[in-house]
C-alpha cells in the first residue's frame, strides 16, 4: 500500500514539474530563449494568489486571476529586457534570464519579506481516505488542473492561428516571416502563456506547501532538468520528463532521503550521455 | 507604371557588401526576369525586396509607397509574398496547416476558399492534404511553397529558382500557374539561372556581382554576347 | 526662487541648532553614560527576529530604569544592524567596541553570525550576551561568551522526560539537514540512548524542501509510537501539515524553536495537537499560581502584546540578554573584566525565558524547569499538565 501512496504523490509533483517544463520548453521552441526564471514566475504566482485571497477574492477565481496577473508581468518583462537585446547571443539571453529571476526575487522580498505565506486549502478536508490510501485532496486538484491545462495548451497549438503561428516559429522562423507571422510577437505571447502557468502551478501548490520568496530556485532548477530530459522545445518530452523527475523523486526521497535532490539533475546527466537531445528528440 | 521599385540599394552580410547601387523595377500584371550567375546577388534582391535583409543604403517603393523600414512579416501583409529557393516550409505541420499558415492574418472562411483554388492548381496537394510536408517528395515539396506563397493572393510573388532541381512537367505546370497569376495581374519577380523559362518573361534584368549589367526585352538581353557568354559556354 | 532659498536657510539653520544642543548635550553626560552595543540583524532574512529583539531590548531598558535603573549612571544602547551577514556583523562589532567604545554587548541574531564572532569576541575581552538558538556559543565554554535561550540538550532532555512519563519508548525522528537540525540529531540519539528510549526510524529533508510527505510516510508506518521533528521556521509546518495529510495515529512532537504564531498561522489546523517543549511566555496566562515566573512572565507578555501582537517563545530572549546585563553592571561597574565575572555569577535571576544560574562551566545557566510542554488546540497554544 505504502508504494501507491508514493506513487500517487509521485504524480502529484510530477504535474507540477510537468508544467513547469512545458513552460521552458514553450519559450525555447518560440524563440529559443532558455527562460531561468520559470520558478520566479510560480513564486510570483503564489504570492500574488496570497494578496488577491487577502483582498477576499474568492478561492475558486484565485489561479485563474493569479495567472493573468503573472502572464502580464511575463510580458512586461520579454518587451522590456528579452526584446531591446535584439543582437545578443544565446548565452547573453540565458544571462539575462537569470538577472531577472534575481531582480523578481529581490522585488518579491522587498514587498513580501522573506517569510513564507499560505492559501487556504481549496477543499473542507485535510485529507481524504480511499480504501486505505489517504492523502491530500489538494493533489487531485493539482494533478487535474495541469492535466487539464496541458489539453487547453495542446488544443490552443494545434487549432487556433495564434498556437499554429507558434508552432511555425518552432520549426521554421523565417519561414514564419514570409507568412507575415513576427517571431517577436510569438515570442511575448510564448513568456505570456509560460509565465501564466506558472502563476497558475504557485497559486495551486500554496496550500500544501506555502510560499517563500526562496523556493523558486529549486522548483525552477527541477523544471528545467525535466524540459532537458524531454528535448528542449519538444512538449510530450517534457510531459514527459516532468512524469520521470517527479516519480524518481519520490522514489528517491522514499530510498535515501538525504540525497533526495541529486536525482533529477543526476538524471538528467545521464540522459545526456545517452541521448543528447532528450529522451523525445530522436538520435544525433 | 512600374509597380515595385528598388532605387540605389546597397545591402549585404556583415562588411560584405552583397549588392550595391542597384536599381530594379517590376511592372503590374508583368513577369520580371533575373538572371544571373551564382553569386551575382539575385536571391538578395529576393531578400531584400521580402524585407528579410535591411537595406544599408536605398530604398524601396511599393505602388509609390516607401516600404523600405516595413519588416518581412509586414511586408507579408502588404501583399509580397516569397517563395524561397530553400522553401522554409514548415515541416512537421501538414500540407493543409501551411496552407492555413499562408493565410494566418485573413478571415478563416477566406482561407478556406483560397485553399480550394489552390488545390484546382495543384491538385497533387489535394491528395496530400494531411500528409506531413516534411515527407513530400522534392517537386510536391516545391508546389506547396508556391501554394503557400499564393494563399494571401499577392500583388507581388517573388520566386527564387522555383525551377531548380524538378521534372521539366512540373517546370511546365508552374510556368502556366505564373501565366494564370499574371493574367490576374500579379506582378512576378521571376529569378532564374535557367534559360528554358525565359520566354514567359516581359522584361529580363542580368545581374552579375551586385550589380545590374544588362536589361530589356529578355530576348534583346539574353543575345547580348557577353551574357552569352555567362550562361551558356 | 527667493522661497526656495528661505526653506533652504531654514533647514540649514536648525540642523546647526539642533547639532550644537545634541554637542553640548552629550558632552554635559558623558561620564554618566553606560554604552551597550546592540548587534542585531535588522534588516536581512532574519529581520522577523531582529527588529522585535531591538524592541525588546528598548523595553528591558525602560523596565529597568523605572526600578532604579543604576545610580547616577545612564543607560545607553547603541544599535548596530548585522543584516544577518558574518562580514557585517564583524565590521559593526569592530565598530561598537573601537569607536562606540561599549562595555558589552548584547547580539547577534542568528547562530552562524554569532559563530563568525568568536575569535573576535575573545581577543576584544568584551563580554557578549548572545540571543541564538544554536548551542556553540556556550559548548565549549567560551571566557566572555554568554547565551540567553536554552541549549539544545535541554530541549531534548525536556521532550525525553515527557515521553517517560507518557510511556513512550520507540521514536521515530525527522530533522533538517542544517547545523540546527543536525545538533538535534546528535542530542536526540545520545539523550535517548541514555533514557533507554528507542529509536526506530532517522529522516531527514533538505532547509528549502516543501514537501516531506513521503520522508513522514516512511516513518508513520513504523512501531515508533511519537515523531520527532528538529527545525525551525515554515518547514516544522510542513512537517506538521504534511504529518496530518497522511492520517497518521502517531502524535508528533516538534522541537523548541516553533512555538511561534508563523507555525499556527502556516500549519493552520494541522497545528493542532501538535506537542513542544516552549518558554513560559506563549502560555503567560495559564501559568500555575506557584509558578515563580509567573508574574515576570506575565507583565513581560503584556507590555509586549501590546505593542507587537502575539508573543513567541524567542521574545523574551534580548529581554534577559539586557536584565542579566545591566544586573550586572549595577553590580561591578563599567570593567568589561568585572561585568564579565558578574554575569558568571548570576544565581537565581527569575527572568522571562527561565530561571538563569550561571557558573564558569555553563554560561547559559537554563536548566529543564525552564520549559513547559504545550500543545495547540483550537488554534491556541494551551500548557500541558
Amino acid at each position: 500500500m505504502i508504494f501507491v501512496d508514493i506513487f500517487i504523490h509521485g504524480l502529484g509533483w510530477a504535474s507540477i514539474y510537468a508544467v513547469i517544463a512545458v513552460g521552458f520548453s514553450l519559450i525555447f521552441s518560440a524563440s529559443k530563449v532558455i527562460n531561468l526564471c520559470q520558478g520566479e514566475f510560480v513564486i510570483l504566482g503564489g504570492l500574488i494568489g496570497v494578496a488577491l485571497y487577502s483582498i477576499k477574492i474568492p478561492l475558486l477565481f484565485i489561479p485563474l486571476l493569479s495567472a493573468l496577473v503573472v502572464g502580464i508581468v511575463g510580458i512586461t518583462l520579454e518587451r522590456i529586457a528579452i526584446s531591446p537585446a535584439k543582437k545578443a547571443s544565446p548565452t547573453a539571453l540565458i544571462i539575462i534570464t537569470i538577472a531577472l529571476s534575481i531582480i523578481l526575487k529581490s522585488t518579491a522580498n522587498l514587498i513580501w519579506g522573506s517569510r513564507s505565506y499560505k492559501l487556504p486549502s481549496f477543499f473542507r478536508k485535510d485529507f481524504i481516505n480511499l480504501t486505505n490510501i489517504t492523502m491530500d485532496p489538494q493533489y487531485l486538484l493539482i494533478m487535474g488542473i495541469c492535466a487539464i491545462s496541458i489539453i487547453i495548451l495542446t488544443l490552443f497549438l494545434r487549432r487556433t492561428r495564434w498556437g499554429r503561428s507558434l508552432r511555425a516559429c518552432s520549426m521554421d522562423p523565417i519561414g514564419a516571416r514570409i507568412v507575415g507571422v513576427s517571431p517577436e510577437k510569438m515570442r511575448s505571447i510564448s513568456f505570456c502563456i509560460s509565465a501564466g502557468l506558472s502563476g497558475m502551478i504557485g497559486t495551486l501548490i500554496a496550500p500544501i506547501f506555502f510560499i517563500n520568496s526562496d523556493y523558486g530556485l529549486n522548483l525552477g532548477l527541477k523544471g528545467f532538468c525535466a524540459a532537458i530530459l524531454g528535448g528542449m522545445g519538444n512538449i510530450p518530452g517534457a510531459i514527459a520528463g516532468g512524469f520521470i523527475i517527479g516519480l524518481s523523486e519520490t522514489m528517491g526521497a522514499f530510498l535515501f532521503s538525504t540525497y533526495k535532490d541529486i536525482v533529477a539533475p543526476l538524471l538528467m546527466i545521464i540522459v545526456l550521455y545517452m541521448r543528447p537531445r532528450g529522451i523525445m528528440g530522436g538520435r544525433d | 507604371m512600374s509597380y515595385l521599385k528598388v532605387l540605389r540599394a546597397k545591402a549585404g552580410y556583415g562588411r560584405k557588401k552583397v549588392i550595391e547601387g542597384l536599381n530594379f523595377q517590376a511592372e503590374k500584371g508583368k513577369i520580371t526576369l533575373v538572371v544571373g550567375p551564382n553569386g551575382s546577388g539575385k536571391s538578395t534582391l529576393a531578400m531584400i525586396i521580402a524585407g528579410l535583409l535591411r537595406l544599408s543604403e536605398g530604398s524601396i517603393l511599393l505602388n509609390g509607397e516607401d516600404i523600405t523600414h516595413l519588416v518581412a512579416e509586414e511586408r507579408a501583409r502588404r501583399g509580397i509574398s516569397l517563395v524561397p529557393e530553400r522553401r522554409h516550409l514548415f515541416s512537421e505541420m501538414s500540407v493543409k496547416e501551411n496552407l492555413l499558415m499562408g493565410g494566418i492574418y485573413l478571415p478563416t472562411l477566406q482561407v478556406e476558399k483560397e485553399i480550394k483554388k489552390v488545390y484546382r492548381l495543384f491538385p497533387v496537394l489535394k491528395m496530400r492534404t494531411h500528409q506531413i510536408a516534411g515527407t513530400l517528395s522534392g517537386g510536391e515539396q516545391q508546389m506547396l511553397t508556391i501554394a503557400r506563397a499564393l494563399i494571401c493572393n499577392p500583388e507581388v510573388l517573388i520566386l527564387d529558382e522555383p525551377c531548380r532541381g524538378i521534372s521539366y512537367k512540373l517546370i511546365e505546370k508552374i510556368l502556366r500557374v505564373l501565366l494564370y497569376l499574371k493574367e490576374k495581374g500579379t506582378t512576378i519577380i521571376l529569378i532564374e539561372q535557367n534559360a528554358e523559362v525565359m520566354e514567359i518573361a516581359d522584361y529580363a534584368y542580368a545581374m552579375q556581382v551586385g550589380r545590374v549589367i544588362a536589361r530589356g526585352k529578355p530576348q534583346k538581353v539574353l543575345s547580348q554576347k557577353n551574357i552569352k557568354t555567362l550562361f551558356f559556354e | 526662487m527667493i522661497k526656495k532659498g528661505m526653506v533652504v536657510f531654514t533647514v540649514i539653520f536648525w540642523i546647526l541648532v539642533l547639532g550644537s544642543l545634541q554637542m553640548a548635550f552629550s558632552q554635559k553626560s558623558e561620564q554618566e553614560v553606560v554604552k551597550i552595543g546592540c548587534l542585531f540583524a535588522l534588516s536581512g532574512p532574519a529581520r522577523h527576529i531582529g527588529v522585535p529583539s531591538k524592541y525588546v531590548a528598548l523595553m528591558a531598558k525602560e523596565y529597568f530604569e523605572e526600578k532604579g535603573g543604576i545610580e547616577g549612571k545612564e543607560i545607553k544602547l547603541i544599535f548596530a544592524d548585522t543584516k544577518g551577514e558574518s562580514s557585517v556583523a564583524l565590521r559593526e562589532f569592530e565598530r561598537l567596541v573601537n569607536e562606540e567604545k561599549v562595555c558589552a554587548i548584547i547580539g547577534p541574531t542568528r547562530t552562524g553570525t554569532a559563530v563568525a564572532l568568536f575569535s573576535k569576541i575573545e581577543a576584544a575581552k568584551i563580554p557578549v550576551v548572545m540571543c541564538v538558538g544554536g548551542t556553540p556559543p556556550v559548548v565549549p565554554t567560551k571566557r566572555w561568551i554568554f547565551k540567553t535561550p536554552q541549549k539544545t540538550i535541554t530541549a531534548v532532555e525536556k521532550i525525553c522526560g515527557y515521553l517517560k512519563e507518557r510511556g513512550i519508548d520507540k521514536v521515530a525522528i525527522i530533522t533538517s539537514q542544517d547545523a540546527f537540525g543536525a545538533e538535534g540529531k546528535k542530542d536526540l540519539e545520545e539523550v535517548m540512548q541514555k533514557e533507554n528510549i528507542q529509536i526506530v526510524a532517522k529522516e531527514s529533508f533538505g532547509t528549502k524542501d516543501i514537501d516531506m510527505t513521503i520522508q513522514l510516510r516512511k516513518l508513520i508506518v513504523t512501531e515508533a509510537q511519537a515523531i520527532i521533528c528538529w527545525t525551525i521556521g515554515p518547514a516544522g509546518a510542513t512537517v506538521a501539515k504534511n504529518f496530518k495529510s497522511l492520517g497518521a495515529k502517531q502524535i508528533l512532537i516538534q522541537c523548541h524553536g516553533l512555538p511561534d504564531p508563523e507555525y499556527l498561522e502556516l500549519a493552520g489546523e494541522a497545528a493542532n495537537g501538535t506537542i513542544m517543549p516552549s518558554t513560559k511566555t506563549v502560555v503567560a496566562q495559564q501559568l500555575r499560581e506557584d509558578d515563580p515566573q509567573r508574574e515576570v512572565v506575565q507583565n513581560f507578555v503584556k507590555k509586549y502584546e501590546e505593542e507587537y501582537g502575539p508573543v513567541s517563545t524567542h521574545s523574551g530572549y534580548a529581554w534577559d540578554a539586557f536584565m542579566i546585563l545591566a544586573n550586572a553592571i549595577k553590580k561591578a561597574g563599567t570593567d568589561p573584566a568585572k561585568i564579565r565575572e558578574a554575569i558568571e555569577e548570576t544565581k537565581g535571576y527569575i527572568g522571562v525565558s527561565g530561571i538563569y544560574n550561571m557558573s564558569a562551566d555553563d554560561h547559559c545557566g537554563l536548566g529543564v524547569d525552564s520549559l513547559v510542554m504545550v500543545t495547540v488546540e483550537n488554534g491556541k497554544w494551551k500548557l500541558i499538565k
